[in-house]
This record gives structure tokens, C-alpha cells and sequence, in this order.
């Protein structure tokens, strides 16, 4: 026999001081206000994360994420940052859905047709978008477990180590990919198309 | 130190000295490189533009949609699945089993057949669930669980073997084969109305009452708090109101849920009577069916004569459940602490209470904190204690305060409460509780 009572979400925030751990380990013992607090703090970022792997509506994978936190949250160590913890659980469904996928085409072409970001002066600006654009699609066109090296270590900024152990590779294995992502990038800038 | 004709570092060693600790002997070396020190530069503005892609950001009213659908659908966590000492299974078996009666597990809403369309109101709160046969003569049983506003469902035609149930804390609604709409306000049922099919309503304490198509029910006089004897009988863990920080609300949820009633009083129950019917769904359809002869008659909201005498304690206790039903969390704090005042009965004790719990609910944690520890101080023998100890406990193993939080949490698993008990329970496990036999 199997069963659950659980509480209706009422909608307003967790006391501010709770830290991410603390949400963590409300969610260990069923608290579903602290998923919804969680949910709050980090959902832009896995949203990021989750929409540059994939290219186009994460949607499906950053709830999933959330619910894989909440199923585990119980086994949370405390050994990453929850924001780590949860970027890792992210990094593991985006893979499975690119797997699902079977091709990255869609990918490639979102991400190229996403609005770029602007400098100051025009001319400056007319460069500045083609080099983030030749980036954008680098990015894109990586091989997806390149791709969540890069993003994870040189945009979210999730250290080394603590990437390593959230992807469940040695770190070695993290740092050799982390490398050839950026040497397949470092042509961009030079005017080099992906 | 290197002589200096030593050679490049690699495109490696290069590319993991960036924001990091670089060596000293990278350092030196780049120093007197120009071919490295490019490279090394090359990375750090490969580093900038990546960081300033444009951030895909999701629409709010999709977060918050996305939000709602997560906590609805999450299931129970692994830990409180397996793992536990056998009594304390016993005791949350025994404690649903009041409830719902069966085994309840959760599944994604596409792996049901029987219900084939569900829509709900703009903010309208409920669950699905699954209770599966125990034996082979038993059906399988579709819970909704509805607290708060209106969902509309339309049930495929049910086998023998099949239910369909609408749960609110205080009745069934159930249906073989219908489209009907259920309204609930704070965990109650408010109205049921019938387009097609035949739905049985089933109201605590009330005979059950068999809605035909263009029917409905309607609750004109919402119910009061409940009392000390409906505290007391089985049912009242059917739905039970949930705790600021009772065994399911936890730590993070301090402030963000409260319970829906007040489970008991002392003397002189405070009866609130509804001065108009309750209004239309947001999803009634226009020329909806007139109120069928079964809908109760609506009470006089000025038959004075029939309502209890109202004390000033009393008073001021319902008008801090007001205050917290209009969201002004704060406010009733003010007024349930103006009835706990000098008091240590049972309006006393549920008057501060309900002072910890619109403290929490306010965002003013520490004072609720304080309250607690106030509590637990004057009520000691209170049937609260348990889950004010829990609510303490919870919210000191959020601060840090480990040996504070076991000594409350130790008291919360001997409360008369297993939900109070199991929640204790399972925050002990993950404390890692040195002497989990220890009593308090």
C-alpha cells in the first residue's frame, strides 16, 4: 500500500533567509511550497541553460528538471551548489532529449534566428552582431556534450570541478572537452564561419 | 624558474589557466610571449561574447503556469517512499487510510482514460490521484482533489471496475459517465452543477443527494469552524487542514501555506454566515440551469436569533480568521494575539496558534519563531504542541540549529498526530538523528 496526502500550494514565498539548501531539504520531506520557491530562484537559468542546448521550447525539459530535484532532492549532499546540482540535473535531460531528437538541426537554426545582442556604435554594433551570431551558431553547431561543457563552465560559470561532478565525468574528461569546445570556437572570431 | 627558450605552453595548458589560478610558470612565460598571449586573449573574448549571448528568458505567465502544473503533478518524494521504519509506514498508512481508504499514487494526467476533458478556473487548486484496487473486487478509484475554485469535467462512460470521485475536505462528488462542473472555496464544496450524466453528492454529516442533468447543488451558508468533536472523529483526517508548518508543509513552506479552518474552538463556536450566495463560476455557461429543487433554501443572513453569543475573545479570534482570509496576514496576527491575551484554554491555545501561523504567513518568521518557543512554553499539554514543536523544530534545522532542531522534532514524533509524527520522522532521518529511540 502506497499513499500520499500532500498540501495545496498557496502561493506566496518561503521566508526570505531560507538558503537554496534549506529549500532542498524542505523538498526532501515532500514540502511542495519549497519545489515552487526553488522553482522561482532558479528556473530562469535553467530556462537558459535548457533553451541554448536545445534551440528551441525547453519547456518540457525544465519542468522535468524540477521534478527529478524533487524526486531526489532527499539525496541532495550538499556537495555542489543547488544552482550546480539543478544545471546538471538540466544538462541530463537536455542530453536525453537531444537523444530523442535524433538531430540538431532545429537547434542550430533557433539560435541563429534569436536577437542579438547590440554595441554602441552602429559600425561597432554591425560587427559585434555577426561575431555574437558566428558565436551563437559555434555554440549550436558543438556536438551537445561539448556544448554543455561550454555553457555550464564559460557561461553559467559553474566551476570545474563541481561541473565534473554534476555531469558525472572525471575531471579530465571535463577539461578535454571544455578544451576542444573552445579551440572549434576560437576560429569565430577570426571572421571563420561555423 | 625556466629558462627562457623554453617551450609554448599547449593550447591546454593555456585554455585551463583562464579564470583560474594561472602557474607561475604560464605567467612568466606569457609574459615574454606575444603567440600565447594572444591566444590567451582570444579566450578571454571568446569567454565575453559567449557571455553576452542574448539569455532566452521564459514569458512569467509561463513560469507561473509551469510553476502551478510542477507542484500539482510532483510526486511524493523517494524518501517518503521507502526507507522508513516500519512503524512510522504504519502510521502514515493508517493515517491516509482514514482519508482515501486505499493505495493513492500519482500519475501524468495522460496515463487516465476515464477523464477525458478537465478545465479549471484561473487559479483554481487541485490534485489528481489515482487509488488503485486493493483487491480484485475492488475498483479502481479517479480522485480530484479540489481546494479551491472551479473545475469543469467531462468523464468518459466508466466500467464496473471504475470511479470517479471529486474530493473537497468536506465532500464526494461522484459520477459514472457525466460533464459537470465542482466549485470549492477554501477546500469546501461550494456548488456542483450537472450538464450531462448523474452525479452524486455526498456532503459530511448530510444525506447524500442525486444531481440529474440541469441540476445543481449549492452551499449558501458556508460551514463554521469545525469543533471539538469533529477534531475528534476519524473523518476529520479525511482532508485535514494543513499547518503552516505541519508534517506536510515543512520548512520552506513556514509562511507560504496555512491551514484552512481552525480544527477546533472552545466554547461558543463562531458561526459565519454567508450575506450573499456564492457567485457565479467563472466558467458557468451563459443560461445555465436554473437552481434545481434540491438546492438547500438560503439562510437568513439577518436571523440574529439563531447565532451563538459572541465573547470579546471570540470576537477578536474571528475577526483575526477574517483578516486572514482577506490576505491581511499581519493584521491577524494583531487580533489573534489580542485573543490569546491572559488566556490558557482552548480559545487561548488556538488564538496563539493561529498568531504563529499568520506570523509565518506574514514573512515575520523570526517573531513566529519566538511565538513558537512561547508556545511550547504555555501550552505544553496542548494537542498543538506537537505541531508547534514541529514547526520549531523545522524552522531552527533552516537556521542551522541542529541540536535545537532534534530536541523539537524528538517531541513532535511522540504527538498524537501521524502526519505530525511521520513529517518528525522523516526531518529526523535527514538531520541524521544520532539516537533516533531517544525520546524527548
Amino acid at each position: 500500500m502506497r499513499s500520499k496526502v500532500v498540501p495545496f500550494l498557496r502561493g506566496e514565498t518561503p521566508p526570505p533567509e531560507l538558503t537554496d539548501e534549506a529549500l532542498v531539504a524542505a523538498c526532501g520531506v515532500g514540502d511542495r511550497g519549497a519545489l515552487a520557491a526553488l522553482f522561482r530562484r532558479h528556473h530562469g537559468a535553467i530556462h537558459r541553460f535548457c533553451a541554448r542546448m536545445l534551440g528551441d521550447d525547453p519547456d518540457d525539459v525544465v519542468q522535468s528538471t524540477f521534478l527529478v530535484a524533487w524526486e531526489d532532492a532527499a539525496r541532495f549532499r550538499g556537495q555542489s551548489s543547488v544552482r550546480a546540482w539543478l544545471l546538471g540535473i538540466a544538462a541530463n535531460r537536455a542530453r536525453r532529449e537531444l537523444r530523442n531528437r535524433g538531430n540538431e538541426r532545429r537547434a542550430v537554426e533557433s539560435i541563429r534566428a534569436r536577437p542579438l545582442a547590440l554595441a554602441p556604435d552602429p559600425r561597432e554594433q554591425a560587427e559585434r552582431r555577426q561575431l555574437v551570431a558566428r558565436v551563437a551558431a559555434g555554440i549550436a553547431a558543438l556536438p551537445p556534450e561539448l556544448r554543455e561543457t561550454f555553457l555550464l563552465c564559460t557561461i553559467e560559470g559553474i566551476p570545474g570541478p563541481e561541473a565534473a561532478r554534476i555531469l558525472d565525468v572525471r575531471p579530465g574528461t571535463l577539461w578535454r572537452r571544455l578544451h576542444d569546445a573552445r579551440k572549434r570556437l576560437l576560429p569565430l572570431l577570426d571572421g571563420d564561419e561555423p | 624558474m625556466k629558462p627562457s627558450n623554453s617551450p609554448c605552453p599547449t593550447f591546454e595548458e593555456l585554455s585551463r589557466s583562464m579564470g583560474g589560478l594561472r602557474s607561475r610558470r604560464i605567467a612568466a612565460h606569457l609574459a615574454r610571449c606575444e603567440t600565447c598571449r594572444r591566444t590567451c586573449a582570444a579566450l578571454a573574448e571568446l569567454e565575453e561574447v559567449a557571455r553576452s549571448l542574448p539569455a532566452p528568458t521564459p514569458a512569467p505567465h509561463a513560469a507561473r503556469r509551469m510553476e502551478e502544473t510542477l507542484v500539482a503533478i510532483a510526486p511524493a518524494p523517494r524518501s517518503a517512499r521507502g526507507g522508513r521504519p516500519l512503524p512510522r509506514r504504519i502510521a502514515a498508512g493508517a493515517a491516509i487510510a482514514a482519508g482515501i481508504a486505499a493505495v493513492v499514487a500519482l500519475f501524468p494526467a495522460e496515463e487516465r482514460a476515464p477523464l477525458r476533458h478537465l478545465e479549471a478556473s484561473e487559479g483554481a487548486r487541485f490534485e489528481r490521484l489515482t487509488q488503485h484496487p486493493a483487491g480484485d473486487g475492488e475498483a479502481a478509484v479517479e480522485l480530484v482533489r479540489l481546494e479551491q475554485g472551479t473545475v469543469a469535467l467531462q468523464v468518459e462512460h466508466l466500467s464496473p471496475k471504475e470511479r470517479f470521485v471529486v474530493t473537497t475536505a468536506d465532500a464526494e462528488v461522484e459520477v459514472r459517465g457525466t460533464r459537470f462542473e465542482v466549485d470549492a472555496e477554501d477546500g469546501l464544496l461550494r456548488r456542483v452543477a450537472v450538464s450531462e450524466g448523474r452525479v452524486e453528492v455526498r456532503v459530511r454529516g448530510e444525506p447524500p443527494v442525486l444531481l440529474l442533468p440541469g441540476q445543481r447543488w449549492l452551499r449558501l451558508d458556508p460551514p463554521a469552524p469545525s469543533g471539538v468533536d469533529q477534531m475528534a472523529s476519524a473523518d476529520a483526517l479525511e482532508e485535514p487542514p494543513v499547518p503552516a508548518a505541519s508534517p506536510a508543509a515543512g520548512i520552506g513552506a513556514m509562511a507560504a501555506s496555512i491551514p484552512d479552518e481552525p480544527r477546533a474552538i472552545a466554547s461558543g463556536q463562531v458561526r459565519r454566515r454567508s450575506p450573499t450566495p456564492p457567485a457565479p463560476s467563472p466558467l458557468e455557461p451563459p443560461g445555465a440551469p436554473a437552481p434545481s429543487p434540491l438546492e438547500p433554501p438560503a439562510s437568513d443572513p439577518d436571523d440574529a436569533s439563531a447565532a451563538p453569543p459572541v465573547f470579546p475573545a471570540e470576537e477578536a479570534f474571528a475577526s483575526g480568521w477574517a483578516a486572514l482570509r482577506d490576505g491581511d496576514a499581519g493584521e491577524a496576527a494583531r487580533r489573534f494575539a489580542a485573543a490569546a491575551e491572559g488566556r490558557h484554554d482552548a480559545l487561548g491555545q488556538d488564538a496563539a496558534y493561529w498568531e504563529i501561523v499568520a506570523l509565518g504567513r506574514s514573512g515575520a518568521a523570526a517573531d513566529a519563531e519566538r511565538r513558537m518557543a512561547r508556545f511550547l512554553e504555555r501550552h505544553r499539554s496542548s494537542p498543538r504542541a506537537g505541531e508547534v514543536a514541529l514547526m520549531l523544530g523545522l524552522r531552527l534545522a533552516a537556521r542551522g540549529d541542529r541540536a535545537g532542531a532534534l530536541a523539537h522534532l524528538r517531541a513532535a514524533r511522540t504527538d498524537a498526530d501521524p502526519r505530525v509524527r511521520e513529517t518528525a520522522g522523516q526531518a529526523l532521518d535527514r538531520l541524521g538523528d544520532p539516537d533516533p529511540d531517544r525520546l524527548p
